[in-house]
Formats: structure tokens, C-alpha cells, sequence
């Protein structure tokens, strides 16, 4: 599926809607469009030099240019259980202990299934797709590692991840015990450059952010994951589900920016392969062998 | 009519009782005050009416014959808009009412005119994350302080004169995830306290500090593999390292004593009960898991671990074993007097053990499902498993296909509000819920914006026409005595007295007043919010007082489902209520 077109036919149908209502109309008042972004989370949002820096604060900064607005940033805590808690934190509700919530927040699942599951917020404007994948030290496990290379090796995971889970699991439980655990990938990238373990696993956009700089040995690729139901998502943007307008706003400025190779240059700014957003799988007609096919 | 003409009373009390009021000089108090809490009547100096946790008193001024006499004195109001689950306990000492509210706030009352006399408002940072409504359970007296643990797990010692603040130290890293909102207790001049905090990364542990500096005494992580500590030295690691765990797990294995604990002086020992093992989907960490879902009895001096018991080993339900373990006398028919505790699980089951070492006297259900065990066998002291009705493997069942149903839901047979011993019924009075929960994996689910294998759930009540049970247990049998239902579930404390007396409040505002040997319903009073605080009683002026805080809240109203439906009218509040027995009556 061509990303263009699809992005393309969203446009043409918006452009018939009538946009008079108040949610557009508050940002440009106001003058600025406020987005919630997750805390400590290099390469997309995390403060360096007490200057707020990242990915999606770039993205959030060039969404707000093409509305004619200043973008305001706000950096979040996760939820340690689940991402519906946040999008009421910040996007829907607001949290119990106050704050409010802001016009938006960016790195959000893009995914039909999901988005039947939460009726009180849009999601929007698709503009990367993640994927699991492998960092690892060629010294330690070769240039051409499987899977069972880590039933001998240790294998770092951020803890409470899918990545953790499946490898926890996988090969009948044979890796659990050389399965490693961190709080962030941050730490575990700094264990591997260390020798203390000879891969890790995680989504592909942070191993390859935070090991921007990394000495030869280190490699990123994919590994077959057999049995895992979904290695790979797609990113985007949440709203409010009631703020139609300020939707399609951010909808078309963030088309815009990636036909015009302006996402792709962020990602690039931050030595990130860009991988445009696909059709995200849906894990519940997706098999482990057609995962091992996709390969 | 009669609570108005009370009321007007009450404030004309006030202003004469303000004109009169002289400061009396404080009091310090003692380790002896604490260690004599259960039997004194004029005071309530610790968490559970005695460190034993009976909450129990002997005043019987207010009996099952007076009770229809108890009248309210005063209501203190909480004020502005931070209204949430008001769960502590109350404290008394010299004239003052000491009570801990939402939001890590303390307020300090005359307990003869109810007006303030100070209030402590915590400045809590942002980015706390607490789980579960931003409660207190309460402080603990000492000397001139009043000390209690904040949602950014701090320990903040205040004088209790003025409010202001005279130690503070830090229990943990709030950022990293870690909170506290249980009451300390303080044994032998040293402040004892666990820690709470989110389901992941944390480890659970039990800690004294000297009472009066705040100074770090002993630290005992409550997770086999990590180190301990005594008056800032090595002092042995809890249990085995990695025995029970696989990989490295452990390191990372939850077990939060996010309920403190209680203590008896006749064994020396300090009860302290322990969360569920992270992570939560039990398949990925195959073993016992120790010390999870476990009571650990510590020796106050040196923080060594005397005994443990597993209440739940390989939690895979997030049952925890946090709740109290409350030393008593159990009286065989032949008249030996065995030294036991008392324990009602999350798991359903009432646990009765010898407090001397640990070992199973009987474990009874409390409640009326338990589909995750037949029982527990008394000759293994573990729970014979219903292997089909754990939760399935994360991933597994990517169809939805494999709901299990589970009886009590996580929420438990009994959460966190304690239960009381009366020695004179020899009964033990328990807030029971009776709810189940399906629960599934989620293939299809998020975390901090990437793909995650969640589990999904929805709380169910198993009656139409109620959920709560305040219940009457007797520990030598099993046997449920009486039992008093409530449409909402119960979430408040439970206090028993001399005089006969079951008190226990509910979600639909009342605090209520029940016969304890027939759980026959005398008394109960609307206090406008939701009552899931701890009643305490005490003497003053020769008149009987009991004092509750009411305001909505906790762990209840942020799960929805059908329990949502028995209260989601209920409206949220913040006060302390205090009735008396007045002398005339």
C-alpha cells in the first residue's frame, strides 16, 4: 500500500467536512498547540543541556509550525500498565492529581484493533513504523545470530516489555534464565558496550537512537522471532476524540510532512532509519508462521 | 430530630469549650504508652488499637444497651477540592486528635471542641504515579512527634504541638516508582515501615528507623537474593539467593510491604506481609518465588527474619499477602492456650498459624467461591491448585478464547481494611467481598507507545443484591458465626470493644454499629460520603468518643464493571467524624 495515496484520499475527504468548530479555533487563540510526550525517552523526547530535544519533539514542533502555532511540550510519565491510562492522563480526562490534559500526544499506536478498544480519543496522522529487533555484540554471538545463540548468552530487555515477555518464553523458557533486565534500554545499551551481555532486543527506533555512536562490533537487525504474534506497529498521533477539526489539522500537516520528506529528515537528523508507516498488523489473524514468513 | 438539636449543642459547646480551653502541656509519649495502647482506655497511641492489631478496646461505657445513645460531638471538614479515599486511622493523646487524609495531608484536632488546631499539607512533587487513589492509612506517636510515610515515600516526622515538621527522610525514589501510604509503627524507639509502590522494578522491604532522629537502624529487603543491612553494614541476605526465581528476576521481584505490618512483644517479633511477585503473568517466572504473597515474622532489634509463610506461593492472581497478621490466644477445648495469628487472605482463605514458628494450624474460606485451590492442605501448609483456573500465558490464546474465571477477583476477599479480634467473643471480625473476576490475555494492547502483551480483566459481583460481608469468623473452627451484608464492598476498617460492639463503616456513608455475637445491626449513622477509614474509641471527660473519618475513595472506584454499578452515585467527601456517648444518657 502506497502511504501517499492513502494519506492523499484522507485529505480529499476532510476537505468536504465543515470546519467551524471550537477545537481548531482554541489552538490558533491561543496560539500554541500543546503535546504530551513520554519523559525520558531517548531518541523521541527527553531533555539534554535543560533543552527539551527528540524526535517527536520535532515532529511536535513542525506539526505546530504548519497550524501557524508555537508548540508547547510536555514531558509525561508512563503508566507502568498500560497505554489507556495515559491517553486518559493526557489526552481525554486528565490525571486525578491535576494538569490537565493538551491537544495532543504523539507516539501512539496506530492500529485499527486498538482503536475500537477507546472510544474517547482519535488516532491520527501515522508516521512511523516500529519494529522489534536485535542489538548485539558480533564478538560475543557472530554477525548471523538466531535466537538460540541466547540460550548461551545473556541477553538484555527493558523490563515489563514485550521483549521481555517474549524472551522469557520463547524456546520453551530455554532463554529465561540468560534473559536480563533494565529498567531502560539506556542502561542496557551501556551493559553491552560493557560486555556484560551480548544483545539485546527492543524496539528499533531507541536501540538505534541511543546507540547512535557505537564501535563495530555492534550490530542492529532483525532476527526470526518464531512465535512472536507481532514484532512490528505503527506510530501516530492521539486527540481528543470530540476535536474533529484540530484531527484533520494535524492529519494533513503531518501528510504533508511526510510527503515532503521532512519526517524522514528528522528521523535521519537523529541517525534513525526511517521506516514510513504501513497497514499494521493485527495480531489476532496473524500467525507465528506468517511472521516467520514476512521474513 | 435529634442529631439537629445534637448539632446545635455542639455548637454552642464550641464556643463555650474555646473560651475555656487552656493548652495543656503535652505528654511525651512512650515506648511503655505503646506497649500498653490495648489495655489503656484514654488514648489510642498506635495503628490497630495496640501494636498487636486486635483493634479491640475494653471501654464498655457504649454498649449493645447504650449505643442507640451515641450522638455526634463534632465533624472536622478536610476543605478544599482534594477529596479523595480517606482511609486512616485515627490517633488520641493528650487532647489532640491526630488523623492523616488524602493527598499526604495531617490534621490536628482538639478533641474537645473539634476545632483544628494545625494542618500539615505535604508538597508532593510531580510525577508521582501512585496505583491505587491517593490515600493514607495513617501516623504513629512518639515521643513529641506524629509520624507518617508520604505518596512520594518520604517519612515526615511532625511535632505534635505545632505541625512543623522536625525530621524528614527519604524512604525511596519516588521516580522510580516507589510510594508509601501505610501507618508506620514504632517498636523499642525505632520506627518501623514498608514500603509500596508500582508493580515493576521495585523491591519490597521492612526498615527501622530510630524513631526520634530518623536515622536508618536495619533494612531487610523482603526478595531471597538481596542484601540486608544493620546499622549501615552487610548483615545476610533474605533467604536463598535465586532459588525460587528464574534468571534474574529476583532482582527485580516486587514482594512491596505496602501495608506495614504489626508486632508482638510475648514472641519479640515484627509481622509484616509482602505483595505479589513481579511480573505479574506467573507463567514467566516458573518457582515459589520467595518472599512474595508471604507474612515474615523479623526480629525489631536486627531486622533478621525469624519465620516466613507463603500464603500464595506462585501468585499468579495479584492476591499479595500484605494483610495484617494479628497475634491472639487461640484456646484449644482442652484448655491449652496456643500463641497464634490470625490472617484473611486476598485469596479468600483465614489463616490461623503458630506465631512461635510459622506452621498452618488451619486455613478456612471466608468467603463463599475460591476457584484457584480445593483448600490448603494443613500437613504441607501449600494450597492444592486448580491448575485450569490460572490465568493463561501471555500470547496465549491470541483469539480471546481463554477467559478464566477466578473467585475473589484480585481485589480479594478482604483488601487492605483490617479486621479486629474481640478476646471476649474469641470471634474475629472480617470485611469480606464477595467478587470473582474473567480475566485474559490481550493480544492487542499498548505500553509507553509500543506493542505489549497485556492481560485484560472485569471485576463482577457474585449476588445481585450485595458484595460487602462484614463476617464473623471463629478461629478454632472456620466457622462464619454471623454475617452482615452490604450492597457496595466493603473498604473500611473494622474496631470491637468490651462493650459487645462491632463497629465498620460503608461506600454508602453509614458507620455502623453491630452486635458481636449475633452481628444484629443497632446502630449506623449517614456521615455524607463514603466511610472506608478505620474507627478507633476512647474515654474523655468520663464520656466514651469514637471517631471516623468518612471521604469516598481507594481502589474501588477505579476499576469499573458491574461493581461500578453499586457505586458510581456515591459521592466523594473528606472529614473526621467524632460521636460520643453523652454522660447523661
Amino acid at each position: 500500500m502506497n502511504v501517499t495515496t492513502v494519506f492523499a484520499a484522507a485529505f480529499a475527504c476532510c476537505l468536504l467536512a465543515n470546519p467551524a468548530h471550537a477545537d481548531l479555533e482554541n489552538v490558533k487563540t491561543k496560539g500554541t498547540l500543546s503535546a504530551s510526550l513520554y519523559k525520558d525517552f531517548p531518541p523521541y523526547s527527553f531533555v539534554k543541556d535543560g533543552k527539551q530535544q527528540g524526535i517527536d519533539v520535532a515532529l511536535a514542533e513542525a506539526i505546530a509550525q504548519k497550524l501557524g502555532v508555537k508548540s508547547e511540550v510536555r514531558l509525561v510519565t508512563p503508566s507502568d500498565e498500560k497505554l489507556e491510562d495515559d491517553l486518559r492522563n493526557n489526552v481525554w480526562k486528565g490525571h486525578y492529581l491535576g494538569g490537565g490534559v493538551t491537544d495532543m500526544m504523539l507516539h501512539m499506536p496506530y492500529d485499527n484493533a486498538y482503536s475500537a478498544k477507546v472510544d474517547q480519543v482519535k488516532f491520527i496522522a501515522p508516521y512511523q513504523l516500529e519494529q522489534v529487533v536485535f542489538a548485539f555484540d558480533t564478538n560475543k554471538v557472530g554477525k548471523q545470530p538466531t535466537l538460540a545463540n541466547f540460550t548461551s548468552a545473556a541477553i538484555g530487555a527493558e523490563i515489563d516489555t514485550l521483549s521481555d515477555f517474549y524472551l522469557l518464553e520463547a524456546m520453551q523458557g530455554k532463554i529465561s534464565n540468560n534473559v536480563r533486565h533494565f529498567p531502560n534500554l539506556t542502561l542496557a545499551v551501556e551493559a553491552l558496550k560493557k560486555g556484560d551481555i551480548a544483545g539485546i532486543m527492543g524496539p528499533r527506533g531507541e536501540l538505534e537512537g541511543i546507540l547512535a555512536e557505537r564501535p563495530e562490533h555492534i550490530q542492529i537487525q532483525r532476527l526470526i522471532t518464531p512465535g512472536l504474534a507481532r514484532d512490528s506497529w505503527a506510530m501516530g498521533v492521539a486527540v481528543k476524540a470530540e476535536y474533529a477539526d484540530l484531527a484533520t489539522a494535524i492529519d494533513n500537516a503531518m501528510a504533508e510532512l511526510v510527503r515532503d520528506g521532512t519526517v524522514k529528515q528528522i528521523f535521519e537528523q537523529h541517525k534513525l532509519t526511517y521506516a514510513p508507516p504501513a497497514v499494521p498488523p493485527t495480531a489476532t489473524t496473524t500467525t507465528p508462521a506468517a511472521t516467520t514468513a514476512q521474513k | 430530630m435529634k442529631q439537629e438539636h445534637s448539632f446545635r449543642q455542639f455548637v454552642l459547646a464550641l464556643a463555650v469549650g474555646t473560651a475555656l480551653s487552656a493548652t495543656t502541656a503535652s505528654a511525651a509519649i512512650t515506648d511503655q504508652d505503646i506497649a500498653d495502647d490495648a489495655k489503656t482506655t484514654a488514648d489510642v497511641v498506635s495503628y490497630g488499637l495496640g501494636l498487636q492489631g486486635q483493634r479491640f478496646s475494653p471501654l464498655d461505657k457504649l454498649n449493645t444497651d447504650t449505643v442507640k445513645n451515641l450522638t455526634p460531638a463534632y465533624v472536622l471538614s478536610y476543605g478544599d477540592e482534594k477529596q479523595r479515599g480517606q482511609e486512616a486511622q485515627p490517633l488520641v493523646a493528650n487532647g489532640k486528635i491526630f488523623t492523616t487524609a488524602s493527598y499526604s495531608r495531617v490534621f490536628a484536632v482538639d478533641a474537645k471542641t473539634g476545632e483544628e488546631l494545625w494542618q500539615y499539607d505535604h508538597r508532593l512533587p510531580e510525577g508521582i504515579m501512585p496505583c491505587c487513589d491517593v490515600v493514607n492509612r495513617g501516623g504513629a506517636l512518639y515521643d513529641n512527634l506524629f509520624i507518617f510515610a508520604t505518596l512520594d515515600a518520604q517519612l515526615v516526622a511532625l511535632d505534635q504541638e505545632t505541625g512543623k515538621v522536625v525530621w524528614k527522610e527519604k524512604m525511596e525514589d519516588f521516580k522510580a516508582g516507589y510510594s508509601n501510604t501505610a501507618a508506620p509503627i514504632v517498636v523499642k524507639g525505632k520506627v518501623i515501615t514498608g514500603v509500596s509502590g508500582g508493580e515493576f522494578g521495585i523491591v519490597g522491604k521492612v526498615e527501622a528507623r530510630d524513631a526520634k532522629t530518623g536515622k536508618l537502624v536495619w533494612s531487610r529487603p523482603t526478595v531471597e537474593g538481596h542484601m540486608g543491612t544493620l546499622d549501615g553494614k552487610d548483615n545476610g541476605i533474605t533467604g536463598e539467593t535465586n532459588k525460587s526465581w528464574p534468571g534474574d528476576l529476583w532482582k527485580t521481584g516486587g514482594a512491596a510491604t505496602w501495608l506495614g505490618g504489626t508486632y508482638d512483644a510475648e514472641t519479640d517479633s515484627l509481622f509484616f506481609g509482602t505483595g505479589n511477585p513481579s511480573p505479574w503473568n506467573s507463567h514467566l517466572r516458573p518457582g515459589d518465588n520467595l518472599y512474595s504473597s508471604s507474612v515474615l515474622a523479623i526480629n525489631p532489634d536486627d531486622g533478621k527474619i525469624k519465620w516466613h509463610y507463603q500464603w500464595t506461593p506462585h501468585d499468579g492472581w495479584d492476591f499479595d499477602g500484605v494483610n495484617e497478621f494479628i497475634p491472639f490466644d487461640l484456646k484449644k477445648e482442652d484448655g491449652t492456650v496456643i500463641k497464634a495469628g490470625g490472617h484473611a487472605d486476598r485469596n479468600g482463605f483465614f489463616y490461623v498459624l503458630d506465631r512461635t514458628n510459622g506452621k498452618l494450624i488451619n486455613a478456612t474460606p471466608f468467603v463463599n467461591q475460591i476457584t484457584w485451590a480445593k483448600g490448603i492442605d494443613l500437613k504441607t501448609g501449600r494450597p492444592e491448585y486448580i491448575d485450569d483456573n490460572r490465568p493463561g500465558k501471555p500470547g496465549e490464546g491470541a483469539d480471546k478464547g481463554t477467559s478464566v474465571f477466578s473467585a475473589p477477583s484480585f481485589l480479594g476477599g478482604k483488601n487492605w481494611m483490617p479486621m479486629a479480634y474481640n478476646p471476649n467473643t474469641e470471634l474475629f471480625y472480617v470485611p469480606a467481598n464477595e467478587w470473582g473476576m474473567d480475566i485474559w490475555n490481550e493480544p492487542i494492547s499498548y505500553k509507553k507507545g509500543a506493542a505489549y502483551l497485556g492481560a485484560g480483566f472485569t471485576i463482577k459481583p457474585l449476588n445481585e443484591d450485595y458484595i460487602g460481608a462484614l463476617r464473623a469468623v471463629d478461629p478454632k473452627t472456620g466457622k462464619i458465626v454471623w454475617e452482615a451484608k452490604n450492597k457496595a464492598p466493603l473498604w473500611g476498617g473494622v474496631l470491637t470493644t468490651a462493650g459487645n460492639l462491632v463497629f465498620t463503616g460503608t461506600p454508602e456513608g453509614y458507620l455502623k454499629a453491630f452486635d458481636a455475637k449475633t452481628g444484629a445491626e443497632l446502630w449506623k449513622f449517614q456521615t455524607g460520603s463514603g466511610v472506608v477509614g478505620i474507627p478507633v474509641t476512647w474515654e474523655q471527660d468520663g464520656e466514651q468518643f469514637v471517631a471516623v473519618p468518612s471521604g469516598w475513595g481507594g481502589a474501588v472506584p477505579l476499576w469499573g464493571g458491574e461493581v461500578a454499578k453499586s457505586v458510581k452515585h456515591l459521592n466523594q467527601g473528606g472529614s473526621l467524624w467524632v460521636f460520643k456517648l453523652p454522660k447523661t444518657s
